[in-house]
């Protein structure tokens, strides 16, 4: 009997202590509200954590803009393909296709300094008219911008030759020989000629190759279109409106003729210095909402 | 009081026992149920069914097929496109490469797509208009069929009229001056082959033969039709040297002031050699075609095609939607001094009143040698892409 009770007790002991090593209570955060919540956790260890306060909306320092342009010509919204338009010089005329490229948004402060957003946006607005909406997906500090600007083109940083395959795919890359990089713009239409036919323009921009006795020089012709009267305080995500006034590309400061100057724009650096001087009136602040 | 103590532990360990004993569960980790807390096999584990997927039932998925993307096209352009719903597949593309060479398309079986798109000839036809079965001449020139996966905006024809290449495929088997069949004929034959059922299972997994099925296969095949070795490419690869004509042509074709032939012709970034866009390159004064205008319904796309890529142009021929220039030099001449004024001309066609971009003899005989580096010769003796 002694023997039995012997084996017994180490077999009822031995088992629960078998038992209990094998199968004790898990252990774990049994909070379902903690990010580590433990389904399976029997016990709770103290492990349970919780999401931190900068996910809230109320509490977040930052805002996403987005940018939609507005292309208009003496402040009417363009159409396409009709003779519609009179410039400065008196050139009836139409727009068949308008595509071009900015970069590197800034929003300044009072301070001087300036937020940039980093990257190019590329339009095609007849052929893609939802391009007219640039929306980079950054954030950016809330605060009270005293204005802001762009750049039309590339700069040198970014004006790299066959760099971005969603630009060599839409054919946009600028020749070599006039310094590479890409187009800054392609502003094609028909316009009314001095014999009453119709001629096609082709207002293409980019690098300005100047070709002297000795030299042959590229000089970079992207500028920064600083929008006038663009103060704005950023609170929260925004949408900002920039104008494109298609008219100033003729004029202001150079009446631009299409009658001398319609094509074969590329290469001819003169052209090319008077686009750059034309284009910095052509951007203009549309408010924000 | 012994009974009652041993009674008592038994419970004990009962109780222990029943609120702890090993999970049972699942355990192998391959099913579909496996269970990593389960310490005890309960035999419960499921496994996929094979036979219940994807209507595959025995021989099991496709094998994915990848395309050989040639360096240049890697480097510079993005991602060619290739539909969700038709992904390429070893299975796919040999169907489609059969069905491709295959007369049993046509309404007497006499003609397949390769009839008029031809392996020899960058799958093109030599004939400025093809054949029908019935006879009858059709209205344009067939266009050859290379890098097709690159074009992004995925209209086809040279009007654009179709989406995407599964969308091409179903048009000329139905078209009565060309294959002139019934989508329900062509079908019906397939299903009543000896060898079709059996390989249309194994690329989609399908029982019953459907003209979307036919199609996906003659597009999965079409995309590895991919043209990227020429003498320009390894130029640019650096592995081949130029002639200086041949750089002097490549210097018009770049140069606003010569051939300007870039703007939608190409450039060394883009290995297309087209912009795969709809223009009017002044063919004519009044059309006989309206081109993208009859498609579109704007009278302001009248008379505007597809710009082709110029690579292969020594097995193009002959050249534009009618076929109407037989010889390269036909074409510079066009451009030269040949260009005629219609509304929608494109602004690009620059000097019209004066019929074009007048090149002189010498740059003509240059821009012409450039042009002929763009042949592929491998393209067109690949074994690969015939039978």
């Amino acid at each position: 009997m002694k023997t039995l009770r012997f084996i017994m007790t180490v077999t009822v002991v031995g088992s629960i202590a078998l038992f209990s090593s094998s199968c004790k209570k898990r252990e774990g955060c049994t909070d379902p509200n903690a990010i580590n919540y433990d389904s399976k956790a029997k016990v709770d260890d103290g492990s349970c954590e919780y999401p931190t306060s900068t996910t809230n909306p109320t509490t977040s320092t930052t805002a996403k803009l987005t940018f939609k342009i507005n292309h208009l010509y003496n402040n009417q919204a363009i159409m396409f393909d009709t003779i519609l338009y009179t410039n400065a010089a008196g050139n009836n005329h139409s727009i068949t296709r308008l595509r071009y490229i900015i970069s590197n948004i800034r929003l300044y402060k009072s301070n001087g300094d300036s937020v940039m957003i980093d990257g190019y946006h590329f339009v095609d607005y007849k052929g893609d008219p939802a391009s007219d909406t640039y929306a980079p997906g950054v954030s950016i500090p809330k605060d009270n911008y005293t204005g802001i600007a762009f750049i039309f083109g590339l700069d040198s940083a970014d004006n790299i030759s066959n760099a971005y395959p969603d630009l060599n795919a839409a054919n946009w890359n600028w020749p070599e020989m006039l310094g590479g990089g890409y187009h800054f713009m392609q502003f094609e239409g028909n316009f009314i000629d001095t014999t009453g036919g119709t001629t096609g323009f082709a207002y293409h921009m980019g690098t300005a190759r100047k070709i002297t006795p000795t030299d042959t020089i590229f000089e970079q012709n992207w500028f920064l279109a600083r929008l006038q009267n663009s103060s704005v305080n950023i609170t929260g995500d925004a949408t900002v409106f920039i104008n494109m006034n298609l008219e100033q590309w003729f004029e202001n400061p150079h009446t631009w003729n299409l009658d001398t100057l319609n094509n074969m724009m590329m290469p001819n650096y003169a052209a090319q210095k008077l686009m750059n001087d034309n284009g910095r009136s052509v951007f203009t602040f549309g408010g924000v909402q | 009081m012994k009974v009652k103590r041993y009674i008592v532990m038994a419970v004990a360990l009962a109780i222990t026992m029943s609120s702890c004993r090993k999970e049972p569960g699942c355990i192998d980790p391959n099913a579909l149920n496996y269970n990593p807390d389960a310490k005890v096999d309960d035999g419960t584990c499921l496994y996929e069914n094979p036979s219940s997927t994807n209507n595959n039932t025995g021989s099991g998925e496709p094998t994915p097929y990848e395309l050989q993307i040639p360096q240049l096209f890697a480097q510079y352009l993005p991602e060619p496109y290739i539909p969700e719903d038709n992904p390429l597949t070893v299975e796919g593309v040999a169907l489609g490469k059969k069905l491709f060479y295959d007369p049993i398309l046509s309404g007497d079986g006499t003609q397949s797509c390769a009839s008029c798109h031809m392996p020899d000839v960058a799958f093109s036809d030599t004939a400025q208009f093809s054949t029908g079965i019935d006879g009858v001449l059709g209205g344009r020139n067939a266009m050859p069929v290379f890098n097709m996966a690159w074009n992004y905006g995925r209209k086809f024809f040279w009007d654009g009229r179709a989406l995407d290449l599964e969308g091409q495929a179903l048009g000329p088997v139905v078209n009565p001056v060309e294959m002139h069949n019934t989508w329900p004929n062509a079908v019906a034959a397939l299903q009543n082959h000896p060898d079709y059922p059996a390989l249309f299972k194994a690329a989609f997994g399908a029982d019953q033969i459907d003209s979307m099925l036919v199609v996906k296969a003659i597009a999965q095949f079409e995309r590895t039709l991919i043209s990227g070795n020429s003498k320009f490419d390894r130029y640019l690869m650096g592995i081949e040297s130029l002639t200086p004509q041949e750089l002097n042509g490549f210097n018009i074709f770049m140069d606003e002031n010569a051939g300007d032939c870039f703007h939608c012709h190409g450039n060394p970034a883009n290995p297309l050699w087209t912009d795969n866009d709809f223009h009017n390159n002044g063919l004519d004064s009044v059309f006989s075609d309206l081109g993208l205008g009859a498609i579109t319904g704007d009278p302001n796309d009248n008379g505007k095609f597809k710009t082709p890529s110029l690579r292969n142009l020594s097995y193009t021929a002959p050249y534009m939607h009618d076929g109407r220039f037989a010889t390269l030099d036909e074409v510079i001449e066009h451009y030269s001094t040949g260009l005629k004024w219609s509304p929608t001309i494109d602004p690009l066609m620059k000097k019209v009143s004066q019929g074009g971009v007048q090149l002189s003899a010498q740059q003509k005989a240059d821009l012409k040698a450039f042009l002929l580096t763009l042949n592929d010769d491998s393209f067109v003796t690949n074994p690969d892409f015939r039978p």
